[in-house]
């Protein structure tokens, strides 16, 4: 059943090294190739590809410096120069494949694994040629978007019996869910379960679940096929995405930590967990998935500015809780922020972001000197040319003041900024992490909810419990002295009762040391706060 | 990430560099390939000569490849794709891939399945398994292998027979495992027959879940292999 087509195809060999191009190209030739191009790197590669149309792309994974073939894949999809008629073959000497396709936001039409002799690269070309042009017309359709003809034809297909009853199938399930038909969707998945129970059509039916509203059973089902199969990592994703739906973010933390552990190449993930933590205000984790995202994208299609600036903040951010890690991320990240200016082309206002924020990392770094001149060169660029910072650009340039030990101009920049996003939730949400108590109307609900369940299990005696409650909101909200004392009243309460132990005594003293580099003797709770300072040197 | 504590993961480090190994190994099976395109052996010394080397390598390969894979699945770090596959590709895959090794040994394979029979499995796996049995039954067979697929009360087997000598008697039957220090002894690991197990027991379909027999007197004469596969 071998392919027949072969003299007018063209074929595009991407690999460093040239035996085995040139091995490939012979074959190829002999079965009657007329075009068969070979590409040293990926700029080779990417030129070769925007100038004409292929049928088939091998390329090596590994090519050495610049892009490796995954990056390559990535770039062509991203530009659309990858035509639905054009096959895609990741060529690797990894043995795992799954362990590398898991690893990716974008997956190749195959994937081979060196050593491979010509017969049987020949055999899995020849089988992917077929079912392209089996299923060719199905692929069209679906890149013209005409997704109804889409469904169509995949319809056609299995009621044909074909060889790709199987893909068609999995194909339906997709299409059923992108034009939200969702009870259709939902018999394709649990037809194919009553055959086999498969993963593909298990999480398929927890993402129909999802998209109906369901969110509960979509996560109690991934959950089971997460127990079932530790390494199917769609399941993870779609658990994310369900956790975020359910406006759980500690959940969605939880399950990209997970996910990232088993597969840590995939950029995108380590990006939405970085951003994850970001809002969970866990810092050493973010700090730690930004440092691996920015390591991901160098080369990649998908390496943003925003990416490094994060990453930068994170690590200036973590000098508050583990300054060991925060030193080493730090290095990390100003090594990163150097090499910046070759990769984008940043804007005025970009500029002085950058300087703001690396003003922060040396302070943390304790390069004062360093610091202040950044600070100094951001200020003059802002007023000469009488910038309008964004708002998270204020919010760094209010960040580096804090770290310069400016509390004060600090402080009236922030007031500034609270008044000037009056109104604006969003604003304010990102202003209340800085605040001492936070102003938009969410977060303080938010915050009013944590300490009344905090308060409701410490009468109750449930202190551990209060002590997790008001830890939680130690985090999301590190400035606000009342959850501060709360959570040292909960850790004296426990330890009352069960006994001093280092554990919480270590926890309690850092908080009451936090308290007091920033409450003032005219702060409404400094009686209190000296209170339970009075009982813990008691305890202690 | 440093490990916190100085204890050195021994397993790891074998695990790394068996990686290392393999890589090579690719290298030199891929140059090997070239040589003997490019310079066809002149007589029947050299053939041989060629043969020998393209079956160690490819044994060395296999053994490689099963020890990586043991290690990850004892760390649960062996990812497990189980779909619908057509058993004619996945046999034609392997026997594909040891082409070079069976025509240097005039060896003459009978393939004997269904173009249309599909199965439940993990494609690297299974092909995994049957790549190994093909080599090593390429170094016991006289010039014949049949390898076969077909349902036995709904379950996959997939059966590689040959015309040697047959399997010894202690290894006869269904063979569990053996890290024994028996097989450390006889100077064999038995590694290939470990992995294919595991392999097989990974394979479940409700309560049933896969094994392999080993058997003598099969079709040609010589041994079977056989892996069930629910």
């Amino acid at each position: 059943m071998a392919y027949s087509g072969y003299e007018n195809l063209r074929i595009l060999v991407v690999d460093d090294f040239d035996n085995f191009r040139m091995t490939v190209a012979k074959i190829l030739m002999e079965h009657g190739v007329q075009v068969v191009d070979s590409a040293v790197s990926a700029n080779e590669a990417l030129k070769y590809c925007r100038e004409r149309a292929y049928d088939l792309i091998l390329c090596d994974y590994n090519l050495g410096r610049g892009q490796n073939g995954q990056q390559i894949l990535e770039q062509l999809r991203s530009e659309k120069i990858l035509r639905s008629h054009c096959l895609f073959i990741l060529v690797s000497a990894e043995s795992s494949k799954s362990i590398v396709m898991a690893a990716y936001d974008s997956e190749p039409d195959a994937y081979v694994t060196k050593p491979i002799t010509a017969k049987s690269l020949l055999q899995r070309v020849d089988r992917l040629l077929l079912q392209r042009d089996e299923l060719i017309d199905l692929n069209k359709a679906i890149e013209n978007g005409a997704l109804i003809e889409a469904i169509e034809l995949c319809q056609q297909k299995i009621a044909a019996a074909s060889r790709y009853t199987a893909q068609c199938q999995k194909l339906l399930g997709q299409l059923y869910l992108e034009t939200e038909q969702y009870g259709l969707a939902e018999r394709v998945y649990t037809d194919a379960l009553e055959v086999r129970a498969l993963d593909w059509a298990k999480v398929g039916l927890a993402k129909v679940k999802r998209l109906q509203g369901d969110l509960n059973t979509s996560s109690q089902w991934l959950g089971e096929i997460i127990a079932a199969n530790p390494l199917c990592m769609q399941a993870y994703d779609e658990l994310a995405t369900t956790s975020q739906a359910q406006g759980d973010t500690e959940r969605v933390q939880d399950v990209l930590q997970q996910a990232v552990q088993i597969s840590p190449m995939a950029l995108l993930r380590q990006q939405n967990l970085a951003k994850t933590a970001d809002e969970n205000n866990d810092l050493s984790v973010a700090a730690n998935a930004w440092r691996r995202t920015v390591r991901l994208s160098e080369n990649s299609c998908y390496d943003e500015l925003s990416s490094h600036m994060s990453f930068l903040r994170a690590s200036a951010a973590l000098f508050k809780e583990h300054s060991d890690q925060a030193k080493d991320l730090s290095r990390d990240a100003l090594k990163v922020a150097d090499a910046l200016g070759t990769r984008f082309e940043l804007d005025a206002q970009e500029k002085v972001q950058m300087k703001l924020l690396e003003s922060q990392v040396q302070n943390g770094l304790g390069n004062d000197v360093r610091a202040r001149e950044l600070m100094a060169d951001a200020e003059v660029l802002i007023e000469k040319q009488d910038m309008q910072l964004s708002l998270e650009a204020e919010l760094d340039r209010v960040q580096a003041k804090f770290a310069a030990g400016d509390d004060a101009q600090a402080n009236v920049l922030l007031q500034t900024l609270t008044k000037d996003s009056k109104g604006d939730e969003e604003a304010l949400q990102k202003i209340d992490r800085l605040l001492e108590e936070p102003v938009s109307d969410v977060n303080r609900q938010r915050v009013a909810q944590i300490n009344k369940e905090g308060i409701g299990l410490y009468n109750d005696n449930r202190f551990k419990e209060s002590i997790a409650c008001f830890q939680q909101a130690k985090r999301l909200f590190p400035n606000h002295i009342g959850v501060h004392l709360n959570l040292v009243q909960a850790l004296v309460a426990e330890m009352r009762e069960f006994g001093v132990q280092s554990e919480p005594m270590d926890l309690t003293l850092d908080v009451i040391k936090k308290i007091e580099k920033q409450i003032t003797a005219t702060h409404p709770q400094f009686q209190r706060f000296r209170q339970l300072h009075e009982m813990v040197r008691r305890l202690g | 990430m440093k490990d916190s504590s100085n204890s050195l993961d021994f397993s790891l480090v074998l695990a790394s560099s068996v990686h290392d190994m393999k890589n090579s190994l690719g290298m030199l099976l891929s140059s090997l390939e070239g040589i003997i395109q490019e310079t066809p052996p002149e007589n029947d010394e050299q053939a041989k000569r060629f043969a020998t080397l393209q079956y160690e390598t490819s044994r060395i390969n296999g053994e490689l490849i099963q020890l990586l894979s043991v290690y990850r699945m004892q760390k649960n770090r062996m990812p497990l794709h189980i779909d619908e596959h057509f058993v004619i590709d996945l046999i034609e895959d392997q026997i594909a891939r040891n082409h070079m090794l069976f025509e240097t040994r005039n060896i003459e394979i009978d393939i004997q399945c269904d173009a249309d029979l599909n199965g439940y499995f993990d494609n690297d796996l299974v092909g995994g398994v049957v790549h190994n049995v093909l080599i090593n039954c390429a170094r016991y067979t006289k010039q014949k292998l049949q390898v076969s697929a077909e349902l036995v009360d709904k379950v996959l087997c997939i059966a590689i027979a040959d015309d040697g000598e047959g399997y010894p008697e202690a290894m006869l039957g269904a063979p569990t495992l053996s890290s024994s220090s028996d097989a450390f002894n006889s100077g064999s690991t038995n590694l290939g027959l470990y992995f294919a197990n595991e392999v097989a027991k990974l394979h479940c379909q409700n309560d049933l879940c896969g094994r392999i027999e080993l058997s003598n007197n099969g079709p040609l004469g010589g041994g079977v292999f056989k892996l069930y596969i629910p």
